[in-house]
């Protein structure tokens, strides 16, 4: 019987090898989206055998990004009379966001005496007194702090044309216009 | 056997983020635009003739304002004859209506129904009739033609009952309040003999009036005219003319 002895050298001078592998991390980053939608949920007008037209039952809830302008419109105002809508802004996106309220600027026809009076909300109750169109923007929840995704914010916008308005604002048209400033909550 | 040890060499791997970069957030707006517009407050008023009494007088009733306006002469002096619409379309904010009766006998009377209609785009409230400043033909010549309100006088029988009944000539006995002459418009006084006006019949009858009305909605009144049966000759070739004034206000 033969012994043979297995010697495993392993020597400095050979070339070094090892088993050798990578751990290889990869790293995506996502960056999330800012979504709303904006609809009126209910609204109110103050009238007496006027038939005072608005918008608000036409205007879905769309998605919208970025920059994004909704319309509403009440046309056929008698002195006195105003409308109140009521509006929810609701966080369809992946990122949390602050809503704010920007510089609201208005437009009216050229000539009125008085033009228009931003307004509290309180002189909306009864008849609108007062010269002139007038108009309030409420924020009711939601603003100034964070919303998560599928939360929602409220706020209501009130116009109307004071009773002491005379013949010159027979069909006049008057506009308000808001911008509400959405930001991704850091 | 040699063994030579393993080195290894671990390089740590650090990420840092330094507060010196900038922050930038996603951003958008919402712009929301309310737009209000005001309507327009427009009526109209017209007239036709519900009853009279005259026998073999040609009498010619005129309504209306300017060009607008409608002569009805004598068989034309009938019930249901329609004088002018004020304005002829569309509609108006304030209507001075016109009528005018002429060639009356002592006793002769003319009774009108009146309507308004809402003609704009919001409610409205007509108010009152009333009656402005009226024209006498002649207008100085004596002897005084004197025009009676009528509208809440008793006649002879004590509580007020029609005074323009058909049928019967208009008395001139516990007639109204004197309204206006030719020499001095007056008002106040006890009501003598001579053109007589009032408002509806036994009393006025305003029950649309001083309330909200929607478009295409009315109003309407009744409104006399005649001249008494104890008028003189001096009302011989005379005529008078009254203006009827409504005014209204949008309905807030």
């Amino acid at each position: 019987m033969v012994i043979v002895p297995v010697m495993v050298v392993m020597s400095g001078a050979l070339a070094f090898s090892a088993f050798t592998g990578t751990i290889t991390t990869n790293v995506n980053a996502d960056a999330g989206y800012l979504l709303w939608e904006q609809s009126v949920t209910s609204t109110y007008t103050y009238e007496h055998n006027t038939m005072v037209q608005n918008s608000s039952t036409s205007m879905g809830a769309t998605n919208q990004t970025m920059a994004s302008t909704v319309t509403l419109s009440v046309s056929n105002l008698a002195p006195g009379n105003w409308v109140v809508f009521n509006i929810t802004v609701t966080n369809n996106g992946s990122v949390g966001f602050i809503l704010g309220v920007g510089t609201i600027t208005t437009t009216e026809t050229a000539g009125l005496t008085n033009n228009s009076t931003s307004s509290s909300t309180f002189v909306f109750g009864s008849a609108l007194g007062g010269y002139g169109y007038y108009y309030a923007v409420n924020e009711i929840s939601g603003f100034g702090t964070s919303i998560d995704v599928g939360s929602t914010a409220t706020y209501q916008v009130f116009v109307g044309l004071g009773a002491l308005s005379g013949n010159a604002y027979e069909e006049s048209s008057f506009t308000v216009s808001i911008p509400i400033t959405v930001t991704s909550d850091p | 056997m040699n063994k030579k040890a393993f080195a290894l060499i671990v390089v740590p791997l650090m990420m840092v983020m330094s507060g010196a970069l900038a922050f930038s957030a996603f951003n958008g707006t919402i712009t929301t635009n309310v737009s209000a517009s005001a309507g327009d407050m427009t009526f109209s008023m017209g007239s036709e003739i519900h009853g009279s009494y005259f026998h073999n007088t040609f009498l010619t009733v005129t309504g209306g304002n300017g060009e607008n306006t409608v002569i009805l002469t004598g068989s034309n002096v009938v019930t249901g004859s329609s004088l002018a619409t004020v304005p002829v379309s569309g509609g108006a904010k304030t209507i001075v209506y016109w009528l005018n009766i002429s060639n009356l006998a002592p006793g002769n009377w003319v009774g009108f129904t009146f309507t308004l209609v809402n003609t704009g785009s919001v409610g409205l409230i007509f108010n009152t009739p009333t009656i402005g400043t009226v024209v006498f033909d002649p207008a100085t010549s004596p002897p005084d033609l004197n025009l009676t309100n009528a509208t809440l006088a008793r006649d002879s029988q004590g509580p007020s009952t029609s005074l323009f009944q058909l049928g019967q000539p208009l008395s001139d006995s516990s007639l109204g309040v004197l309204f206006a002459n030719n020499y001095q418009a007056t008002n106040g006084g006890q009501g003598q003999s001579g053109y007589v006006f009032a408002f509806g019949n036994g009393g006025p009858t305003f029950s649309n009036f001083q309330k909200s009305r929607d478009l295409d909605n009315s109003a309407d009144f009744n409104f006399y005219v005649g001249l008494s049966s104890g008028a003189g000759n001096g009302y011989e070739e005379s005529s008078i003319s009254i203006p009827i004034i409504i005014t209204v206000v949008s309905d807030p």
